[in-house]
């Protein structure tokens, strides 16, 4: 629980993927994403398809992992298709009592399972090789053109990185509160559902209050190292395009053309 | 005349928006660069909120701070204040702000947009001065409580200040966290970094090279550890409690030993007791 909203997915392995700048990974996740639901041609498809072959090999992380994902959601991805096929228009191929199987159909139900996959697989891609803070990071510089817009870009992006950053520490505190509580004859297992509820106010209350008082040292602590909201900052690790940023961009970029 | 490189409290009053009661009451006096200061008291004395009216976090109602002659209440001065002064708050917990080690000490630094190489040099050195280096790419909350507040020192290290202001930093450590956040100041010290320590543990008092008593608001007392907790007069109307080494002392001195006045410090009592034992009975 306590890795599972900090490190979201996140898998430490080295990998050429994993080194690479989280801004063009956000841009390549997206490209191959749009390049997904626009492809019509077999040669885009097998382009595209090719590419995230690719892409999985480079992240050394082991295929069952990615397999995981689609275990709960094997049945939506079933029934979508059964829905698409069944429902498309066309000349019948195969009838089944009332159904009717169409060449188109099965296409179309073909297509539209092979781009959840693909989705699916790409979003599988960028979280498990980039930290949520680095996602926020990249956000950030991706979106920072949106600060001459009066957008505070920055400090949104300084908010999230609080809020992960936090998440530890009042999971922990929310398990020591908790244990004081039932120490002191608090319930939080029995009753109806309203008496449930009302026993967790003596946990919320201290919770709530204890939060504040967290906000409070943290905005003295900031200030205090010179923190001031709206001002330009600097990063101690830069991030960099390197050759390998600029070619995955590029060879995106071409693989959407062709399948256009 | 005001040193350039001081703090300066000049009658300084303060009370908070609403209370008559002024928690501190004409304060005049020097912190001067390089010392190594204790600031003790009872709870309420106002040490707390001295800290703050040094960093300039709150401004003076009466009187004023000089920090190396910059004013505290001015806000043009803020940002340079900062840089030469810093404060490590209570709780270890509340002051790291990223979940990488070295990413938090570079905080500071990244506040000022000072480039890439910089901060990384400052980092470094920051972090070689408290001991943390080696686990520079760790998550801060896998840390214990006495490398927090190292880290969080560390932080402000890394903004160069003059003046370091620590408040009750080790009142929510173990034993051997606090020893690690004493030895470290007195490295810094050692160094000419200014500490001020302000803490309710007389122990740690005894390592300063100047302590200030503080009451009801006022500065009741300000000398050498020695001279301050070796006056019974003074221990008795202040109600402070005693180091331990003085409280030996005293014990030693009521069994009829010759203890010389002002021992504080665990060194001066183990030269003292050696002597004791040197001596042909």
């Amino acid at each position: 629980m306590l890795n599972s909203v900090t490190m979201g997915q996140y898998l430490p392995v080295n990998s050429p993927v994993h080194k690479m700048d989280p801004r063009a990974k956000l841009m390549v996740t997206v490209l191959t994403a749009v390049t997904v639901l626009v492809a019509t041609n077999w040669m885009g498809i097998l382009t595209v398809s090719l590419w995230i072959g690719l892409v999985l090999a480079a992240t050394r992380i082991r295929l069952v992992l990615y397999w995981q994902i689609y275990k709960p959601l094997w049945l939506l991805l079933i029934t979508s298709f059964v829905f698409q096929v069944v429902f498309t228009p066309g000349e019948p191929l195969l009838l089944l009592g009332l159904l009717s199987l169409s060449k188109t159909g099965l296409v179309a139900g073909g297509r539209m399972l092979w781009q959840m996959i693909c989705l699916l697989l790409v979003a599988a891609v960028l979280t498990f090789s980039t930290t949520p803070i680095q996602l926020s990071t990249a956000l950030e510089r991706l979106l920072l053109p949106l600060g001459k817009l009066k957008i505070p870009v920055r400090e949104f992006a300084m908010a999230i990185n609080l809020a992960l950053r936090f998440v530890p520490t009042l999971f922990d505190e929310s398990r020591f509160l908790i244990a004081a509580q039932r120490s002191r004859g608090a319930d939080f297992t029995r009753g109806g559902v309203r008496q449930r509820a009302k026993g967790l106010i003596p946990f919320l209350i201290p919770l709530l209050t204890n939060i504040f008082r967290r906000a409070d040292e943290l905005a003295v602590a900031m200030e205090i190292r010179c923190y001031r909201a709206g001002a330009e900052r600097s990063t101690i690790n830069e991030l960099k395009f390197k050759l390998p940023d600029y070619l995955a961009v590029l060879a995106n970029l071409i693989i959407l053309i062709i399948a256009l | 005349m005001v040193n350039d490189s001081t703090i300066a409290l000049r009658n300084l009053v303060f009370n908070y928006p609403g209370s008559e009661r002024p928690v501190l009451d004409g304060i005049n006096a020097v912190i001067k660069n390089g010392e190594f200061l204790a600031v003790v008291g009872p709870n309420g004395s106002g040490k707390s909120t001295l800290a703050r009216l040094i960093c300039g976090l709150l401004r003076p109602s009466q009187g004023q701070v000089l920090v190396e002659g910059l004013c505290t209440v001015d806000p043009r001065n803020r940002i340079e204040i900062r840089k030469r002064v810093g404060l490590v708050l209570q709780n270890p917990d509340n002051q790291i702000v990223a979940v990488r080690v070295e990413e938090d000490a570079a905080f500071g630094p990244e506040n000022l947009n000072l480039p890439s190489k910089e901060i990384h040099y400052r980092v470094n050195h920051a972090l070689e001065q408290v001991g943390l280096i080696h686990l520079k790419d760790r998550p801060p909350q896998l840390l214990s409580g006495g490398e927090k507040q190292r880290l969080a020192i560390a932080g402000l290290l890394a903004l160069r200040p003059s003046f370091l202001v620590l408040d009750e930093p080790t009142s929510m450590l173990d034993p051997l966290g606090r020893r690690g956040v004493l030895d470290v100041l007195r490295g810094l010290s050692g160094e000419g970094m200014s500490v001020v320590l302000i803490t309710h543990n007389m122990d740690e008092a005894t390592a300063a090279d100047r302590v200030w008593v503080l009451r009801d608001g006022k500065l009741a007392a300000d000398g050498t550890p020695g001279s301050i907790f070796s006056d019974p007069v003074m221990i008795r109307n202040l109600e402070l409690d005693l180091p331990w080494v003085t409280r030996l002392a005293n014990a030693l001195a009521g069994y009829g030993l010759n203890v010389p006045a002002g021992i504080v410090n665990t060194d001066d009592m183990v030269c003292f007791v050696c002597r004791l034992f040197k001596q042909p009975s």
